[in-house]
């Protein structure tokens, strides 16, 4: 299901859009908050607060940018806001809040931005997993899946609940979105 | 960075960068449960809104429809589709208790219903208690005033209140206060109150959202959370139990000790005093307090004090020892000093 479907069906009141939202986007954002607060408790409270407000506004997304994109201009909001309340700037600066990485990371979503290569600063596994986590839908878990966890073609499909000829089709998308992300950096 | 072989490539950067850490299962139960709470309120809100305009096109076409056949020049008046509905019923209320700005018997009447939109409000040595329709009691203190503005919905002008969603409620009730804040109960037994622009938030059991325009936090059980006028959020510990919590037992319909069992009062003063209950785990206990009939009148004590009072008739002594209730029978072990 596509970003658009998504939030269409969640707004509709499907429940099997609901959880996919979640289940897609909440492990994300988990690190995403995780890599700019101190703790996994407030990784959790931040996250949260990101979802609530998702949850209220999600007629507001218009699918310009992508739905985690969206997603993660709340939660940098929300990170604000919880230094904020404890009166200290923000402790970290996460590679992926640098201007030219973020470009980097939106433009694998709408391709053609190429900043420059930045990997050389970067620790290359983060870098990996922040790719990953950037990937449209569910493009980032297949691909580990696949080749961080060793699952199979027909294990992928029976956990998403899919074919395996889609689940084929899915990993040749998704090793163009990963090498489009990785090589812009 | 280039890629030659892409998907040798890939496999080997994904794997040599392993596994990407995931949250527990438990914090993402926690986290999908206050989402979905959120969500599912948010589809109601919207199904409801969208049902009102459509309930307002119709009446506005049939109003058409009748000016244009019985008045063709009559100008017709806006209709209005938000009548009034009964939405909760008083259950207990002492002193004086105004019901839109009037003193009525209503309002000291037990079984007086009560439609959206009433203003509640309590005198300083006045105290009462509604049920909702939609199941939750709502315990109101002395000096507050308060709007019902919807089957699930307070606006708290001033005071204090204590929101009991009932252990079957699923939740969904919200308190409004001064500055656009926002209280959501996740099935759960709060206190809010609200003085001179500052709100306090007390969970007991459950949790509770706060949403201000600032920002927004979750208050779980035994916290307090504390919004100054300037928006900002004060959080502390605050334990379920002890004298801050007796007016909510006051306010409240006087539990009828006579011919009750000695297991519902347990539960009643559980319930009611906020601490764990420790009782003896052999059956002879759990038959004792099953065929035990209570007698006499508990007006006027605190749950701690009908404890200390009943549990020596049946045999039984009552201890306490930080947030646990001790309840022994004189010959068990382990009865603390």
């Amino acid at each position: 299901m596509d970003d658009r479907t998504l939030a269409a069906r969640a707004l509709a009141g499907d429940e099997r859009a609901f959880d996919e939202l979640f289940d897609t986007y909440f492990p994300r954002l988990f690190r995403f908050a995780l890599r700019r607060v101190e703790t996994e408790d407030a990784a959790e409270e931040v996250v949260q607060a990101t979802f609530v407000k998702a949850m209220r506004s999600l007629r507001n997304w218009r699918g310009e940018a992508s739905l985690y994109t969206w997603l993660c201009a709340i939660c940098r909001r929300e990170v604000a806001a919880h230094w904020a309340r404890q009166g200290k700037p923000p402790r970290f600066t996460p590679i992926d809040d640098l201007p030219e990485v973020r470009a980097a990371l939106e433009s694998v979503v709408d391709p053609g931005g190429r900043p420059d290569r930045l990997l050389e600063r970067l620790e290359i596994a983060g870098a990996v997993q922040i790719v990953l986590d950037s990937l449209p839908g569910r493009y980032g878990d297949i691909l580990e899946w696949k080749y961080a966890h060793g699952l199979t073609v027909a294990e992928i499909a029976a956990r998403i609940g899919s074919s395996e000829k889609a689940v084929e089709s899915m990993l040749t998308r998704a090793r163009l979105a990963f090498r489009e992300g990785f090589s812009s950096l | 960075m280039t890629m030659h072989d892409p998907e040798h490539d890939i496999e080997r950067l994904i794997s040599s960068a392993g596994w990407r850490n995931a949250p527990g299962a438990e914090r993402s139960a926690r986290v999908r449960g206050v989402v979905a709470q959120v969500w599912r309120q948010e589809i109601a809100r919207r199904r409801a809104r969208r049902q009102a305009l459509a309930a307002a096109a119709t009446l506005l076409a049939a109003a058409a429809v009748l000016t244009a056949i019985f008045r063709p020049a009559a100008t017709i008046d806006p209709p209005n589709v938000t009548l009034p509905q009964r939405v909760a019923s008083i259950a207990a209320a002492s002193g004086r208790v105004l019901l839109n700005g009037s003193t009525t018997p209503d309002g000291n009447r037990p079984g007086a219903a009560l439609e959206s939109g009433t203003r509640l409000e309590t005198a300083v040595s006045a105290s009462a208690t509604l049920r909702f329709d939609a199941g939750a009691e709502l315990r109101i203190h002395n000096d507050t005033a308060l709007r019902l503005d919807g089957p699930r919905s307070i606006a708290l002008d001033r005071g204090t209140i204590y929101l009991d969603a009932g252990e079957s409620a699923a939740g969904g009730y919200t308190v409004t206060a001064a500055g656009g804040i926002v209280l959501r109960d996740i099935g759960t037994r709060f206190e809010v109150q609200l003085t001179e622009g500052a709100l306090r938030l007390r969970v007991r059991d459950g949790e509770v959202l706060l949403e201000s325009a600032r920002q927004s936090g979750r208050a779980a059980a035994g916290e307090e959370l504390e919004v100054n006028r300037e928006g900002d959020i004060v959080r502390r510990k605050v334990p379920p139990f002890g004298p801050d919590w007796d007016w909510t037992t006051r306010a409240a319909p006087v539990f009828t000790v006579e011919n009750a069992t000695l297991e519902a009062f347990l539960d009643w003063a559980i319930r009611e005093g906020g601490w764990m209950m420790d009782t003896p785990a052999d059956a002879a206990f759990r038959q004792l307090a099953r065929t035990t009939r209570l007698h006499g009148d508990i007006s006027g004590l605190t749950p701690r004090e009908a404890l200390a009072v009943v549990l020596p008739t049946c045999g039984l002594t009552i201890a306490f020892s930080g947030g646990r209730a001790i309840v022994r029978k004189p010959s068990s072990e382990g009865v603390p000093q």
